[in-house]
């Protein structure tokens, strides 16, 4: 059942030993309000990791990620706050500036013929600086009611950035599991020359995914916009690396030709669920890193013991 | 060669740039630790010095001695004055909203009865009031910020933010100017550490407007 779901039982064990672990050092982990923090707190870098779940698995790349969130954080932003424009307009802009970012990035690879490396990293530093020339350097604060609830409210009680993350996740499980796009962008990422040889068309495709990638990291930069109610440039710094750590530990094949979408929210979740362990028990800064670092290196490796004993 | 140089914001080791070689006239910035402390004091001022409950400190970026200044000028005033309010946690925020939002929704959850929150920046403190909003525990915790940006005053004068330490900069360089002009002219700078001052901003203050610093806020 669990191959059928694309889900690797190791990263499932770490997730569960690892939330086992907390839910004994800390008395309110396991309460309802906590487990929804952790997904919310998820929400803005498991967006992110789902596109570079996508990308990675077509044996691609991309290090704008999170310079990205940022650019899109602040064109919704000050669309609306400093143009006045109305409040949907948040939405749009997020979400346009992001797509926009994703095809330049696709573009330059698939006509350039740049690796993705390259590109990506150029493009993180465009976007960053497109950010920050837009916002003069600092927030644009004070969005409306309207942008605020998909960051701050909790309809029945879950937090809306939750509801986002679901949404999002189970459309694009289904689009790389199930659909034909889905397929391709594991073949392509298995073998380009022949997924080309079957005639699928590489440029389209890399197009494609570059722009949903981006279109990934412009809802990520709304729901953070939405959360901390900023436009904030320097938002998303860094994040590109939660994001692709996320889909490595959830056994999204590095080189390409192997990847899932509930495999890296799983990756994610235990991201997520080590953080909040740390923050409940007021662990020191400089322990944490340690901590994180160490919990990376032994989901990975856990994962890797059960392939070498497959070969 | 003869060129002075000046230390912007106190960033350098006199001793190391000495050891090579470079002779820095005079280091000036903010004091941080002070910065903290004003925090500290600002917080004591509106709870009262026999207040009891839960305090939060986010700190800077792991390492950064700004961030850890401010911190700790914060965490050493506020025992002084006030030692029934208890940091219960001092975690890194690395000056990401985002990080602090996470912070502080898992700082409520250890301790609900969280009464303050001290961030070393207002990026963090903003993120952090944020989610005490979100949460509605707005007027159960007092949250305060450093820097004095544009989007911190914008969130104190709308009431969310209680207050922020505001650095000024502008002040900063003006004075650096003035000692290197006086300097120029032969006048013997003394001091290795030049102070600028920080203020504390609060709604009242910006509302009133009649503070003379003010003019030197971002």
């Amino acid at each position: 059942m669990l191959s059928r779901l694309h889900i690797r039982l190791e990263s499932l064990i770490v997730l569960v030993v690892l939330s086992a672990g907390m839910a004994l050092l800390s008395p309110v982990f396991l309460s309802v309000n906590n487990l929804f923090n952790i997904i919310l707190a998820t929400a803005t870098f498991g967006v992110l990791a789902i596109g570079a779940t996508f990308v990675i698995s077509s044996a691609g790349l991309d290090l704008s990620l999170g310079s990205v969130l940022g650019l899109s954080s602040v064109v919704g932003a000050a669309l609306v706050v400093t143009l006045e424009w109305p409040w949907y307009f948040a939405i749009l802009g997020s979400l346009i500036a992001g797509t926009l970012a994703g095809a330049v990035n696709g573009f330059i690879v698939t006509r350039g013929m740049v690796p993705a490396f390259i590109v990506t990293l150029g493009m993180l530093g465009i976007a960053r600086g497109l950010a920050l020339i837009i916002s003069g350097g600092r927030g644009i604060y004070g969005l409306p009611n309207e942008i605020l609830f998909l960051g701050q409210a909790r309809p029945l009680g879950v937090p809306t950035p939750v509801f986002i993350l679901a949404l999002v996740a189970i459309i694009s499980h289904y689009i790389l599991a199930h659909t034909r796009f889905g397929h391709h962008t594991l073949a392509l990422g298995d073998n380009e020359a022949a997924a080309k040889a079957t005639g699928i068309d590489i440029n389209r495709q890399r197009m494609l995914l570059y722009m949903l990638s981006g279109l990934m990291a412009g809802i990520a930069g709304l729901i953070f916009t939405a959360r901390v109610n900023t436009g904030d440039p320097t938002a998303g710094l860094n994040y590109e690396l939660l994001a692709i750590t996320a889909a490595i530990i959830g056994g999204t094949n590095l080189f390409g030709g192997r990847g899932s979408i509930l495999g890296t929210m799983i990756g994610a979740l235990i991201m997520g669920v080590l953080q909040n362990g740390l923050n409940l028990l007021a662990v020191q800064a400089y322990y944490q890193q340690m901590a994180i670092g160490m919990v990376l290196i032994a989901a990975v490796w856990l994962d890797q013991v059960r392939d070498r004993k497959r070969s | 060669m003869g060129i002075p140089v000046v230390d912007l914001d106190g960033n350098l080791d006199h001793k190391i740039a000495a050891d090579a070689g470079v002779d820095i006239s005079f280091s000036i910035g903010s004091d941080n630790v002070a910065a903290g402390a004003q925090g500290a004091e600002y917080l004591v001022n509106k709870l009262g010095k026999n207040a009891k409950g839960p305090v939060l400190v986010i700190e800077g970026l792991s390492g950064n001695i700004t961030g850890q200044k401010r911190a700790r000028g914060f965490s050493d005033r506020l025992a002084q004055l006030a030692p029934g309010l208890k940091v219960v946690a001092s975690l890194p925020g690395d000056w990401d909203r985002g990080k602090a939002a996470n912070i502080t929704n898992d700082t409520l959850t250890a301790n609900p009865g969280l009464v303050a929150i001290f961030a070393a920046n207002d990026g963090m403190a903003l993120g952090a009031v944020e989610t005490v909003y979100a949460a509605g525990k707005q007027s159960q915790v007092t949250v305060i910020g450093v820097d004095g940006n544009s989007d911190a005053v914008k969130s104190i004068k709308s009431g969310r933010l209680n207050a922020s330490v505001a650095q000024l900069p502008y002040l900063v360089g003006k004075q650096a100017v003035e000692k290197v002009a006086a300097m120029k002219k032969g006048t013997k700078v003394d001091q290795d550490w030049i102070y600028v001052p920080t203020m504390v901003l609060t709604k009242d203050i910006i509302d009133k407007g009649t503070e003379p610093m003010l003019k030197y806020v971002k």
